[in-house]
C-alpha cells in the first residue's frame, strides 16, 4: 500500500513551502529561538535574582500579611485595581505580590524582602510574545506567523514525497549541502506533532485580538470581555464603595479542606478595599493540561464556585490547556527538557530552509551571496543578541536597555555579515554557503 | 516521570512503536506486517496514555516518541559515511524573459490574497462555524473557543490552498466562494448567540 502525490502537485506544494519560508524565515526563526529559551521561564527569574526569599509553601495567614503589607507600601497612590500573590511552586519557590505598578518578593511570613527584579526574563517573554512591540500588532504578526508554521508543515509534508520514507536517514558527516537537505527532513519530520501543536497553540494565543475581536465585532457589541466570558467567567460587577481589605486565609483554608487535591498557585484581589472586591483562586490539577482552575469567593471567603476549566464544557478544557501545552510547563522539568530539544530542533528546520532555497539558486547559476550573509547573521545574530542582553544583565542589572541592546547587536550582526561578504568580494562562482561545512 | 503504571505502558509502547518504524524503514522493501504493528503500537500508545491521564497523557505519550525517534536520529548521524557530492558545473539561467516587475506584482497579489485576504476569510469562515455550532445546540463557550481555534487552523490551509492554484482567476474564485458562503449565513443569521 503505497501513497503518493502527483509530480505536479508536489512541484507546486514545494514552490508553494519555499514561498511561505522565505516570507517568514526572519522572524519565524527568531520566534522560534526565543521559544526554546523561554521555556526555562521561571529558571532564568531565579537566577535573575538568587537572593529572593525561597520557600517550599507559605500559610494563608502570611498570604494575608503580606497583601497588606503590599497593600500598607502603596497607601500614598491609588489602590491598585488587581492584586496577584504567586505562590510558591516547584518550579518558582517564591512567594510574589504583584500590583498594578510593582511587585514584591515576602517571606514566610508575609513581611515584604526585596522588589522583584526579572526585567530580562520578562524582555525575554516581551521578545517571543510581542517582538517587543505593542501587544495589538506584536501578538497578531507572532500569532500569524504561528499559522504559518502550520501552512509549512502541511506543504513540507506534500513537497517531500520521500519525507516519511526517508525518516532515519541522516547523512549529517557528508560535506556538501545534501547534509543540510537531511537535517531539514530528518528534524522538521519528527517534530512535526510538537511543531503543529505549539504553532496552534501560539497562533491561537497571538491571533486572539483578529478572532477574539471579530466575535465581539460580530456578536457582542465589540465588547472582548463579553466574548470570552462563557469561556473563562465573567468579571464581578464593581462596588468601589471603601471597604476593608477582604480575608484570603478562609478562602485557601476552604480550598486545603475540600479540594486537596489542587494545589493554588495563584491568589487573585479584584477592586480591593472596595465593597464590590473578591478573591480568586487559581488552582493546579495535577496531571492535567489545563493551567488550572478558578475558584472564586467573596470577600470574606465565601465558596462562589467554578469557571469551569477543568470540568466545563470540552471548549472550557481545550481553551484552558493552550498555554501549557504551548509553554510546556505540564510535567516539570522533563518536559522542559524535551520542549527544549525540540524547540531546538524546530529553529534548525527554520535555519536550513532558507539555506537549502539559497543553495538551491546557487546550484541553479543565480546565487544570492549578499542575501547568504544576510541570513549567516541572523543565524548567528539572534543567540548572539540574546548573549548580549544576558550579559548587560549581569554586568548593569535590572535597569539595562534590553530591547535596543538585543535589536542593535542583531543588526549589527547582520551588517558585520553583509560587510564582510563585500569585502571578500561577489563572485558567483564561489563556494556555497553551507552549514554543514 | 510523574504517573503511575499505564503512563509507563504508554511510554514503553511509544517507544516499541518507534523501534518497530526503524526496524521496517530499514528494510529494502518495506514490510506490511512491521508497519501495521508499529503504527498500532503507537496507536494503543496514545489510548493507553489517554486513558490514564486525558489529554495530558497523551501529550507526554507523544513527547516520549518523539524523543525516542530524536535519539534513534541521533545515531543515524554516525551510521552514514563521510563524503562530499562532487562539484557540479552551476547552470547558467537565462533571465532574459523574465520581467522583475511583473514577478514583483505578482508576488504582491499572491501575498495580499494569501496573507490578510485569506485570514479575514477565515476569520468569517469561524465566525460561521460559530453560529452553527451554537444553532446545532452547541454550548456558547464551545462555539466561542471554535472561533479561537479555527481561525488559525483554516488560514493556512486555505494559504496553503490558494498557493497551490496557479491560474489566478482560480485562486480569485476560491477566495469568493468560502467568503460569499460563510458572509452569508453571518449576515442572514446573524451574530447574536
Amino acid at each position: 500500500m503505497s501513497f503518493a502525490f502527483a509530480k505536479d502537485t508536489v512541484r507546486k506544494g514545494l514552490d508553494a513551502h519555499s514561498a511561505i519560508g522565505l516570507v517568514c524565515c526572519a522572524l519565524l526563526y527568531l520566534i522560534c529561538a526565543t521559544g526554546t529559551a523561554v521555556v526555562l521561564y521561571e529558571e532564568w527569574q531565579r537566577f535573575e535574582q538568587p537572593d529572593a526569599p525561597e520557600m517550599t509553601s507559605i500559610a494563608p495567614a502570611a498570604v494575608q500579611q503580606g497583601i497588606e503589607n503590599v497593600l500598607a507600601a502603596e497607601s500614598d497612590r491609588d489602590t491598585t485595581t488587581h492584586l496577584y500573590v504567586h505562590m510558591p511552586t516547584e518550579a518558582l519557590p517564591r512567594t510574589t505580590i504583584t500590583t498594578d505598578t510593582q511587585a514584591f518578593h515576602v517571606d514566610a511570613d508575609g513581611a515584604i524582602v526585596v522588589p522583584e527584579e526579572n526585567a530580562w526574563a520578562e524582555f525575554l517573554l516581551a521578545l517571543h510574545y510581542r517582538l517587543n512591540l505593542p501587544a495589538v500588532y506584536g501578538m497578531t504578526l507572532v500569532g500569524a506567523f504561528g499559522a504559518m508554521i502550520v501552512a509549512l508543515s502541511i506543504s513540507g509534508i506534500v513537497a517531500h514525497p520521500r519525507i516519511f520514507r526517508d525518516a532515519f536517514r541522516l547523512r549529517a558527516r557528508r560535506r556538501d549541502d545534501v547534509a543540510t537537505v537531511d537535517w531539514h527532513n530528518r528534524l522538521a519530520v519528527w517534530s512535526l506533532p510538537f511543531a503543529l501543536a505549539i504553532a496552534l497553540t501560539g497562533a491561537m494565543i497571538g491571533l486572539f485580538y483578529v478572532s477574539g475581536g471579530s466575535m465581539a465585532a460580530s456578536a457582542y457589541g465589540g465588547d472582548s470581555e463579553a466574548a470570552i466570558a462563557p469561556i473563562f467567567g465573567a468579571e464581578a460587577e464593581a462596588d468601589l464603595t471603601p471597604a476593608p481589605v477582604a480575608d484570603a486565609v478562609p478562602a485557601l483554608t476552604y480550598m486545603a479542606r475540600e479540594y486537596p487535591d489542587v494545589t493554588p498557585y495563584y491568589v487573585i484581589l479584584h477592586d480591593p478595599r472596595t465593597a464590590g472586591q473578591h478573591v480568586q483562586i487559581v488552582g493546579e490539577h495535577e496531571r492535567r493540561l489545563i493551567f488550572g482552575e478558578y475558584y472564586a469567593f467573596g470577600p470574606q471567603g465565601e465558596f462562589h464556585g467554578t469557571a469551569g476549566m477543568a470540568d466545563g464544557t470540552v471548549g472550557q478544557q481545550l481553551a484552558a490547556s493552550i498555554y501549557n501545552l504551548h509553554f510546556g510547563n505540564y510535567g516539570g522539568l522533563p518536559v522542559k527538557i524535551a520542549y527544549i530539544v525540540f524547540g531546538l530542533a524546530l529553529t534548525v528546520v527554520i535555519a536550513t530552509g532558507t539555506f537549502i532555497w539559497l543553495n538551491k539558486r546557487a546550484r541553479q547559476g543565480r546565487p544570492a551571496p549578499r542575501l547568504a550573509a544576510a541570513w549567516w547573521g541572523m543565524v548567528y545574530g539572534v543567540p548572539v543578541a540574546l548573549v548580549a542582553t544576558f550579559i548587560a544583565r549581569l554586568a548593569i542589572g535590572n535597569t539595562a536597555p534590553f530591547v535596543a541592546l538585543f535589536w542593535g547587536v542583531l543588526a549589527l550582526t547582520v551588517g558585520v555579515a553583509l560587510l564582510r561578504k563585500r569585502k571578500c568580494g561577489t563572485s558567483t562562482a564561489g563556494p556555497v554557503l553551507v552549514p554543514a561545512e | 516521570m510523574a504517573g503511575g503504571g499505564l503512563m509507563w505502558l504508554a511510554a514503553a509502547l511509544a517507544v516499541a512503536g518507534i523501534l518497530l518504524l526503524r526496524a521496517s524503514w530499514a528494510r529494502p522493501v518495506r514490510s506490511t506486517p512491521l508497519n501495521l504493528c508499529a503504527w498500532l503500537a503507537l496507536l494503543a500508545a496514545a489510548i493507553v496514555g489517554g486513558i490514564e491521564a486525558g489529554a495530558w497523557g497523551m501529550a507526554v505519550t507523544a513527547l516520549v516518541a518523539t524523543g525516542a525517534a530524536m535519539l534513534l536520529l541521533a545515531k543515524a548521524v554516525f551510521e552514514q559515511p563521510r563524503w562530499k557530492r562532487p562539484a557540479k558545473q552551476s547552470r547558467e539561467v537565462d533571465g532574459s524573459g523574465n520581467d522583475p516587475k511583473a514577478g514583483l506584482s505578482r508576488g504582491i497579489v499572491t501575498f495580499l490574497l494569501a496573507g490578510p485576504i485569506a485570514l479575514a476569510v477565515s476569520t468569517l469562515f469561524a465566525l460561521a462555524a460559530r453560529i452553527a455550532l451554537i444553532a446545532t445546540g452547541a454550548s456558547e463557550a464551545d462555539g466561542n473557543v471554535a472561533v479561537l481555534g479555527l481561525v488559525p487552523l483554516v488560514w493556512p490551509i486555505l494559504a496553503f490552498a490558494l498557493l497551490m492554484f496557479e491560474r489566478r482567476t482560480t485562486q480569485f474564485l476560491v477566495t469568493g466562494a468560502v467568503a460569499i458562503a460563510t458572509l452569508l449565513s453571518v449576515v442572514l443569521v446573524g451574530g447574536q448567540a
